[in-house]
């Protein structure tokens, strides 16, 4: 996503940090949501990252990786609202404990979010 | 509430981060390979942040902000597998092979760095 002039970087950025704001808020609350259900956030990191393939996915669709709408929902809202770095801190505690699903778990959010984004693209 | 208000500050202010690297990674190494080295390079820094937080409590505090917020808005897994879409299947299976082995062990090794025993 290169921004189209300089004049666009700008309120780019900005569209960026509102929908990140709401997206990494949201991914928040999952975690919370599975802690108290599951007593675990990893059910909820999963999901977060489910629906935020299916999200940037229609986002994509819509607006190929450039302009204002792929700023706010797909690098902004989408893009925080996934996370690889609390995955890969989920499959170390996995790898510590069930080893097998340190392989299952990511494989399985890769699959499940790729048919989420393969709802709107491909 | 706390919590939620510093995750939102800290995703805005990584998500824009991450743009602004995309921008500059992108030229050089295009958008999915660019993705790959956001993502490695943010675990590898909630590697550190995590050990760091483990051993001072008062730096605890700010977990939400940096963890989850930063570096959570920061990666991003969206943009990974959309961005395998574009590729051939040949490049898409290094993406993912790559992500898949360099994120964990990103995460691991900066963790490792800051709590290994003087």
């Amino acid at each position: 996503m290169l921004p189209e002039s300089p004049a666009t970087a700008l309120p780019a950025l900005l569209l960026v940090a509102a929908g990140a704001a709401l997206g990494g808020a949201t991914r928040y609350w999952f975690g919370e949501i599975s802690g108290r259900v599951a007593c675990s956030a990893l059910p909820g990191t999963f999901f977060a990252n489910v629906v935020a393939c299916g999200v940037a996915g229609l986002a994509w669709s819509l607006w190929g990786g450039g302009g204002f709408g792929w700023a706010v929902l797909g690098a902004g809202y989408a893009g925080a609202l996934s996370t690889w770095s609390t995955l890969a801190r989920e499959i170390g505690e996995l790898s510590r404990t069930r080893s097998w699903w340190a392989v299952g778990y990511p494989v399985l959010t890769i699959i499940t979010g790729s048919a989420a984004a393969g709802l709107f693209i491909g | 509430m706390r919590a939620y208000g510093l995750v939102a500050a800290g995703s805005a202010a990584g998500a824009v981060l991450r743009v602004l690297a995309g921008w500059l990674a992108a030229p050089l190494l295009g958008d999915a390979w660019s993705t790959v080295a956001i993502n490695v390079i943010g675990c590898f820094a909630i590697g550190i942040a995590a050990g760091l937080m483990m051993a001072s409590p008062a730096v605890a505090r700010w977990w939400p902000f940096v963890g989850p917020g930063l570096l959570g808005g920061f990666t991003t897994f969206s943009a990974f597998i959309v961005l395998l879409d574009g590729l051939s299947e040949l490049e898409a299976a290094f993406v993912v092979v790559a992500t898949l082995g360099l994120c964990p062990l990103a995460a691991w090794l900066g963790e490792k760095a800051v709590t290994r025993a003087p």
